[in-house]
């Protein structure tokens, strides 16, 4: 078969990946079907092309066809696939439509593969073919053309932050109080979702106020603060480099201590734990979530939390990208434990935790927005079956799509962070 | 020596240089070395992969599936002890007859197992989206294979078809589905080693706790 400029592009991409992780998990898996149960596609739509062992067969039978010898002399008798227009299309649907790269189904998988990683491979060839779907490329686009996501221009986001910065004076009956921004050797550095300032700027109130109540030497850095990566989940791995580049420069710029990223699944997740591998170093400074620092907070007294402020019944969703790959599992728990009276957990939950089904970029992509909210089902059944009033996840991705599911499954519930939840519960000294 | 040993020979000695090489490989890699501090230990969530990361409790994929699992296990059981007696066979060395008899009847079910797996691959429609002619060779090679170390067993004397199967089998692993034998380890120390590096193997929790 010959191969078009772009089908040779991917296939170069997938030849630059093989290494031994990727040789090794793309030989494991024995097709046994089992790992349907482990994903929300599969649970909310069983069709086989949902299984997760599926998705990933597809990357396994052109990895088969071009680096074995048996898929090049026999692929019939292999499975294997010549990388043609069809084969293409069963990838960009595999990988883009059918998967939020949650990777819940890897800790349960018979073997052990790493599914959503092998997933993320093959997103990075079909990157390389121009097939990214487009509201996803836009969004991409928009942060490395304009430094956010969302396109807005650094004056829009100064006077936000500015009348924010006059209501936490009123809040807290405090003139000195303040959001600095672009302050040199701070202490830490925030980063803002661009959603924040555009559409949920109550969120940076509630920060504020936590960081006020802490006395925290911080800032907001008004020309890079954007805590998204969403070149990570579309594949473009040069695109996602050049974000955690920015971010790491302006850190290293401010002079900043701490780097915290603010309550956002992906974006902690491609910094905190992919940045080091795409820049090939570690960073000269730390990097935390907002939730480790606000559970450091409040386990060393420095702010002062008073739970009856938040009477109603509370569950938590857990964010795939920030607890299951990301390590932050217990300081989200340890923190509404503190912040809130009643606090239900929902099942499962914790490193089991299942999918919003906003994740993997699926929500910028709406040529798939039916399969999301079907997928995302078997989440809105998990909240239902708490009784809880409020749920609580430190992710605006996540806080997106649950609000479309609150809508479309009527659950009647009401969708909050983490540090809003904390910002209500605090007690200011006098 | 008869020619049949010598075949079983070369194929024990390729396989296994082959595996070696293969986890030295793998698990050498300085391309999957991680920059990222760990926040846990990996090396102990490796081990923690290997060991009740793989309980049927922790899988759903296996408390959810229990006759899928129990089967897959039996059948693998069934394979093991069978290659077990490989060299019992080849060395000619007698056991006790209750030893060779209750060996009989594990290696019977596991290839029974075999065949219901076989059969559940073929009637399941999502099982057959899923499955190449490699899958149903794979687990026909490995069944047959049982079959024949249970009739080696009654017939000692005769191990010549059991050991050309044998190497045949042990030939074709790194050819097709069957070399999930190789990868199975390297796999889970890795998929072990990044849940490790994260903190999430074998269980989270931290400072504030």
């Amino acid at each position: 078969m010959t191969l078009t400029a772009n089908q040779q592009k991917a296939l170069d991409i997938l030849g630059s990946r093989i290494s031994g992780r990727l040789i090794s998990h793309l030989n494991s898996c024995v097709r046994c079907g089992l790992c349907g149960e482990s994903c929300h596609y599969y649970l909310s739509d069983p069709k086989p092309e949902y299984l997760p062992g599926y998705k990933i067969e597809q990357l396994g039978k052109v990895y088969r066809r071009y680096h074995t010898l048996p898929g090049k002399l026999a692929p019939k008798w292999t499975g294997a696939r010549d990388l043609d227009d069809e084969m293409v299309q069963t990838l960009v649907d595999a990988f883009y439509g059918s998967c939020t790269l949650c990777n819940r189904c890897a800790p349960h998988c018979s073997i052990g593969v790493d599914i959503a990683y092998l997933i993320r491979t093959g997103r990075s060839m079909l990157q390389a073919m121009n097939l990214v779907p487009k509201g996803l490329q836009s969004t991409v686009d928009t942060a490395l053309n304009t430094g956010n996501n969302m396109g807005i221009p650094r004056e829009d986001l100064v006077d936000t932050l500015d009348w924010l910065a006059e209501d936490l004076q009123m809040e807290v009956e405090d003139d000195s109080a303040a959001i600095p921004l672009d302050k040199k050797g701070a202490q830490v550095l925030y980063t803002l979702n661009p959603r924040e300032p555009k559409f949920f700027p109550l969120s940076i109130s509630a920060i504020s106020k936590i960081f006020y109540a802490a006395r925290e030497d911080w800032t907001i850095s008004t020309q890079c603060y954007d805590v998204t990566n969403y070149a990570y989940f579309s594949g473009d791995t040069e695109g996602a480099r050049d974000l955690v580049e920015r971010l790491s420069n302006e850190t290293v710029k401010l002079q900043a201590k701490t780097l915290a990223m603010a309550e956002c699944g992906h974006g902690f997740r491609a910094f905190r734990w992919e940045g080091p591998e795409y820049i090939q170093s570690q960073y000269p400074f730390e990097v935390i979530s907002i939730i480790e620092l606000l559970a450091a907070y409040v386990k060393s007294g420095r702010i002062t939390l008073d739970k009856s402020l938040n009477s109603d019944t509370v569950t938590l969703h857990d964010p795939c990208n920030l607890v299951r790959n990301g390590g932050v599992v217990e300081e989200q728990r340890y923190v509404l434990n503190h912040a809130v009276s009643h606090f239900v957990e929902m099942t499962p939950n914790r490193i089991n935790n299942f999918c919003c089904g906003g994740g993997g970029g699926a929500l910028a992509m709406s040529e798939y927005k039916d399969r999301r909210i079907t997928a995302g089902k078997i989440k809105a059944e998990q909240i239902r079956a708490t009784g809880a009033k409020i749920v609580a996840t430190p992710c605006h991705n996540c806080i997106d799509q649950l609000m479309e599911l609150n809508q479309h499954y009527k659950l009647g519930v009401e969708i909050k962070t983490v540090a809003e939840l904390v910002a209500d519960a605090i007690v200011l000294s006098s | 020596m008869p020619y049949y040993y010598y075949f079983l020979l070369i194929a024990v000695l390729s396989v296994a240089l082959f595996t070696v090489f293969q986890w030295i490989k793998v698990l050498t890699d300085k391309r999957d070395l991680p920059f990222a501090p760990p926040l846990g230990r990996p090396s102990t969530a490796a081990i923690y992969s290997l060991t009740l990361g793989m309980s049927p409790l922790k899988k759903e994929t296996a408390h959810q599936h229990w006759p899928t699992y129990i089967a897959g296990m039996g059948f693998h059981i069934g394979l093991f002890l069978a290659l077990a007696w490989l060299p019992l066979h080849f060395f000619n060395i007698a056991l006790p007859s209750f030893i060779i008899s209750s060996s009989k009847g594990v290696i019977a079910l596991g290839a029974l197992f075999g065949v219901i797996i076989l059969i559940k691959r073929v009637s399941l429609k999502k099982m057959r989206q899923l499955s190449t002619p490699d899958d149903y060779f794979s687990n026909l090679i490995v069944t047959v294979f049982q079959l024949l170390s249970v009739r080696t067993l009654d017939r000692p004397s005769e191990p010549a078809l059991l050991m050309l199967w044998a190497g045949v089998m042990l030939f074709y692993i790194p050819f097709g589905k069957l070399r999930h034998a190789i990868y199975f380890v390297p796999t889970r120390i890795l998929l072990g080693r990044y849940f490790g590096q994260r903190g999430t193997w074998p269980k989270p929790g931290r400072a504030s706790q």
